[in-house]
């Protein structure tokens, strides 16, 4: 499971602080999540902790990393 | 493990007016800035009157022609107005006299990169940079800090200064701590583009337009020049696509004004906390906009000059005098809340 950041993005950086597991990083202005390290809050937090700051509602379920739920159901 | 007495965490002008007011207290301070100087910062970049009296009155200084715009550097105020299709201008107050006192009524249009590299160095403190704040621990004593980037990754002050801006690295790690996990309070996220200039149409040279357009976004949107680019600002609450509202900007820019822009050369994006100012705890102390301190209509320049070098001074109190820190920040900045509940009283910025 992971989210990614789409081209709505306005690199607000307040995603990146949110995260607890250190998975959201700037390069050249650009956000991206790292699908490695991302756990859509899984445990810590009802909804991902950057999904709930995100301004611009910019940050999606990555369709190719999908929960083992969708997977099973799909 | 370094050692100071006091760390500030950010490298804008509540960072350096707060480094400024240390040292001319004789106290040993080091800045630690996250990006590398210069860096862009999400602004129009307009110098209001206060700002430039405040630059003078804790810097000994006025912003240098090299941090200017290289043409329209002063925007007057008259020239800052908002405009609607059916009763076309009228002024647009973006700054309010402070205490009975009125301020110049000549902006100066400059560059936040230029103009907050300026001011850093203006106050005469080293400053480090590419050194992100990753967590801290803070006993009665002291604080001791970890730091991503090259070189010193720990450090140990007497205070932790956070004048690290709207999204505030010390103030989450101070909420965390003290068990307050949830996001932010209201904000409203800020968009801005800049465009290459190709024609102002009607619109007048050296001006400053305001717009209330809620297809546009919930909060005002704004245009002005800066040397070869038109800046197109937009704003909006939670879930507004801006990039969108950007878009349609451009659109009622054209369609009404006649303005032909050019190619695209940057963004720049933030969020404002709406929120009342938040000082923080012991030995960490919150300024500026970390500890939420943003006059009229979103200008935080000046706020966080004053409400910097009024940190600096109740700290650098605080360690001669053994005294609490937060409440002689508190003491000596009343005037600055009071100019908060002025501005907020009387702010205009959203469309809806």
């Amino acid at each position: 499971m992971a989210l990614l950041i789409t081209p709505d993005c306005i690199n607000c950086v307040v995603c990146q602080f949110e995260c607890r597991n250190d998975a959201i990083s700037q390069s050249n202005g650009i956000h991206a999540i790292d699908p490695e390290k991302c756990t859509e809050c899984d445990g810590i937090a009802e909804t991902p902790r950057c999904v709930a700051v995100c301004a611009v509602d910019c940050i999606v379920p990555d369709p190719r990393r999908p929960r083992l739920g969708t997977v099973l159901s799909a | 493990m370094e050692q100071h007495d006091v760390i500030v965490v950010g490298g804008g002008p509540a960072g350096a007016a707060c480094a400024k007011a240390l040292k001319d207290a004789g106290v040993d301070v080091l800045i630690l800035e996250k990006d590398q100087l210069p860096r862009y910062k999400c602004c129009s970049g307009v110098l209001f009157g206060q700002t430039q009296e405040l630059l003078r009155q804790y810097f000994g200084a006025d912003a240098p022609p090299e941090v200017y715009c290289s043409n329209d550097k002063i925007v007057e105020a008259e020239d800052v107005r908002e405009w609607n299709k059916g009763t076309g201008y009228k002024r647009y107050l973006w700054e309010i006299p402070k205490d009975g006192k009125a301020f110049s009524t000549h902006y100066q249009n400059i560059w936040r990169n230029l103009f907050d590299h300026w001011l850093v160095k203006m106050s005469g403190v080293t400053c480090r940079e590419e050194a992100r704040v990753k967590s801290f621990i803070a006993t009665s004593e002291h604080v001791t800090v970890a730091v991503d980037g090259p070189g010193v990754s720990e450090y140990r002050c007497k205070y932790l200064i956070g004048a690290d801006g709207g999204p505030s690295v010390v103030k989450r790690i101070l909420k965390a701590a003290a068990g307050d996990n949830g996001p932010a309070g209201a904000s409203v996220s800020i968009f801005q583009s800049y465009f290459k200039l190709e024609s102002l149409g009607t619109l007048k040279q050296a001006s400053w337009t305001v717009f209330f357009e809620p297809e546009i976004g919930e909060m005002l949107s704004c245009v002005h020049q800066k040397d070869d680019y038109l800046l197109l600002c937009v704003g909006g609450f939670k879930g507004r696509k801006l990039r969108e509202s950007v878009a349609r900007f451009k659109q009622l820019l054209a369609d009404e004004f006649g303005v032909k822009l050019g190619a695209w050369w940057r963004d720049e994006g933030c969020q404002m906390e709406l929120a009342p100012p938040y000082l923080g705890e012991g030995r960490t102390v919150l300024t500026g906009e970390a500890a939420g301190y943003v006059y009229l209509n979103g200008e935080g320049i000046s706020a966080a000059i004053d409400s910097g070098y009024r940190c600096g001074k109740a700290v650098a109190e605080a360690l001669r005098s053994g005294g609490d820190a937060i409440a002689i920040f508190r003491r000596n900045s009343s005037d600055i809340d009071k100019h908060l509940e002025k501005c907020l009283a009387q702010i205009h910025f959203l469309s809806v």
